[in-house]
């Protein structure tokens, strides 16, 4: 749905609920399942219902039902700078009743085609988010989107004073350029966030590691940076911060990392953190580097969940030998495949398979992804024969036990290995 | 191998790989072996229980689900999909839709429980406000006015996206 559309459907949205305000509960008959139940039903017309058509047909069914649907219609807000910015408040400001459904809120970037030119002025941005995020008080998801353009920063200076905003449990940025400093004054004015997202982040010009601060985030646990630039900055200013008890989960993904990074930033954190998954290499377009190396794991100690995605078998025996966690229970390797040479370089790792299922004892599950192009044919018969065969040799080697193969999408295959 | 009997007096007796996905059964069993009493399920009836278990039977070979956070937005959307068996599945009548729902709660099947919800959800697509009303009888305690006011806001919905 278009954000225009998205609007468009306040306004509609606005009208229909116009007297329907909950001033008092009339008697409202559920059908044999509790609201509860019917909330999850509403999810799945909402999923489905990107016009919003059916919502609006439940919204008008019952009292109960139309509390139900202006959640789900309005619970996510996606508004670009601009004339929508501006529509969405005065129809706030009409109906402010409605504000209280909004419990994830998407600022974009200008339409670079619209009427408001890039970059916006910075008391605009500024002027804008500050608002919004007063005017809705059940906000938990914050996601900031594509919001610079040519170099030049959108995010004001200004958001060092934003406020704070205790109701927000969900960060996320996608596409922006901020210096260090001010995504930390920015971070900041969500002090009670479970869950930081970073895609697509570049770093402003200027020294980052001289003044570090330490971030108060005490209760993050899980953070997913994604294609990030510096992540030599990044990592180590992450480990730094105040949630060396509660960091459970990382997911990170870099254009490329220098040695000792990772290691550094599990130094911090690796005590707590259950969930790694690591993309180890670049593996865009060749899916090929011939510099890479492997990252240490023994900082990791409580790790249970790994996940390594790479291209280079090499990578991951080199991890593998490094794991010292005990309570290891699922390994997952996510390969892309260009080729029937790499399901030939799939058999250089299951001697080291074999010794890990020796050594980590914890050791439940692993499973192979393998990712090939969508409509790629380089294989003379079916690809599926293939991983099973070669996959049978890592049971007679080993035994693990192949427990199941799942076509999951045309260029996806899954396997499903068990000890025994 | 676990046994269980249902609100009827109805026993039935599964293997762990099916049982355990109920999670309400794995949580009785507490993840160990044989259970030698019969686990008692007042909750759901033979009927339904029979469903329950031609489910798990059906996917006892499935990967697990992966964990997701609490409060995700529109988690539901990455569960797992619905293939042909599952549709054909849960083609029953409302009421036993309905009575597949609450066990899939009460037994702690989230994947049943879903497609049980996804089923519900199909069934209101493209429907008017009358049309639902009368398929689940729902009471709507709306005025006559705010009857009218529904109908406008429907028709500008569709035309909003006609």
């Amino acid at each position: 749905m278009t954000t225009d559309l998205v609007v468009d459907a306040f306004e509609a949205l606005v009208q229909s609920f116009a007297e329907l305000q909950i001033t008092e509960q009339a008697p409202v008959t559920l059908p044999r399942l509790p609201p509860e139940l019917w909330e999850i039903v509403f999810e799945f017309i909402a999923v489905s219902d990107e016009d919003q058509v059916d919502l609006h047909a439940c919204s008008a069914v019952s009292r109960s039902w139309n509390d139900f649907a202006r959640r789900h219609i309005f619970r996510l807000v996606l508004v670009r700078f601009g004339q929508s910015a501006r529509t969405l408040r005065d129809l706030i400001d009409t109906k402010p009743q409605i504000a209280s459904a909004v419990e994830e809120l998407a600022i974009c970037a200008p339409d670079p085609e619209g009427e408001t030119p890039l970059p916006v002025s910075g008391p605009e941005v500024h002027n804008t988010v500050k608002l919004f995020l007063n005017t809705f008080p059940r906000l938990k998801t914050m996601m900031m989107m594509g919001m610079y353009d040519q170099g030049q920063f959108a995010c004001p200076e200004l958001f060092r004073d934003l406020g704070t905003f205790t109701t927000v449990e969900r960060f996320e940025i996608l596409g922006c350029k901020f210096s260090v400093s001010l995504l930390h004054a920015y971070i900041c004015s969500f002090p009670n966030i479970h869950s930081l997202s970073v895609n697509t982040l570049a770093a402003c010009e200027e020294d980052l590691l001289k003044h570090p601060p330490s971030l108060p985030v005490p209760k993050l646990k899980r953070i997913r940076l994604r294609t990030v630039e510096a992540p030599e900055e990044l990592l180590p200013w992450i480990a730094s911060w105040d949630t060396k008890h509660l960091l459970q989960s990382a997911n990170l993904d870099a254009y490329d990392w220098e040695e000792g990074i990772v290691e550094d930033f599990l130094k911090g954190v690796g005590d707590t953190l259950v969930d790694l998954d690591l993309k180890l290499v670049n593996t865009g377009v060749s899916g090929l580097r011939s510099d890479c190396t492997y990252v240490h794991l023994s900082y990791a100690t409580s790790i249970q969940s790994l996940t390594l995605r790479t291209a280079l078998c090499s990578s991951i025996t080199g991890a593998l030998n490094t794991i010292s966690s005990s309570h290891l229970k699922s390994l997952r390797f996510t390969f892309p495949a260009y080729s029937v040479e790499h399901y030939k370089r799939y058999e250089v790792l299951f001697d080291e398979l074999v010794e890990l299922k020796e050594r980590i004892k914890s050791l439940k599950e692993i499973r192979f992804i393998i990712k090939r192009p969508r409509g790629t044919t380089f294989l003379d018969e079916p690809e599926e024969q293939i991983i099973r065969r070669l996959f049978e040799k890592l049971e007679k080697k080993s035994g693990y036990t192949i427990k199941t193969v799942h076509t999951l999408e045309v260029e996806r295959w899954w396997l499903s290995m068990q000890t025994l | 191998m676990v046994t269980v009997v249902v609100s009827d007096g109805v026993t039935f007796t599964m293997e762990q790989d099916v049982a355990f996905q109920c999670g309400l059964i794995a949580d009785f069993a507490g993840g160990g072996g044989d259970q030698e009493e019969p686990i008692p399920i007042q909750a759901v009836n033979s009927t339904v229980m029979r469903k329950v278990i031609e489910y798990c039977e059906h996917h006892r070979n499935d990967p697990p689900q992966p964990e997701v956070p609490e409060g995700t937005p529109l988690e539901r959307k990455d569960r797992r999909g619905r293939d042909a068996w599952d549709k054909q599945f849960i083609q029953v009548e409302q009421e036993l839709l309905f009575e597949i729902i609450l066990a899939a709660n009460y037994l702690n099947i989230k994947p049943l429980l879903d497609l049980g919800c996804s089923q519900v959800a199909e069934m209101m697509k493209g429907k008017t406000p009358a049309e639902i009303q009368q398929m689940f009888n729902i009471v709507n305690g709306f005025t006559a006015d705010e009857e009218a006011q529904n109908g406008e806001g429907e028709e500008k919905a569709r035309n909003l996206n006609s």
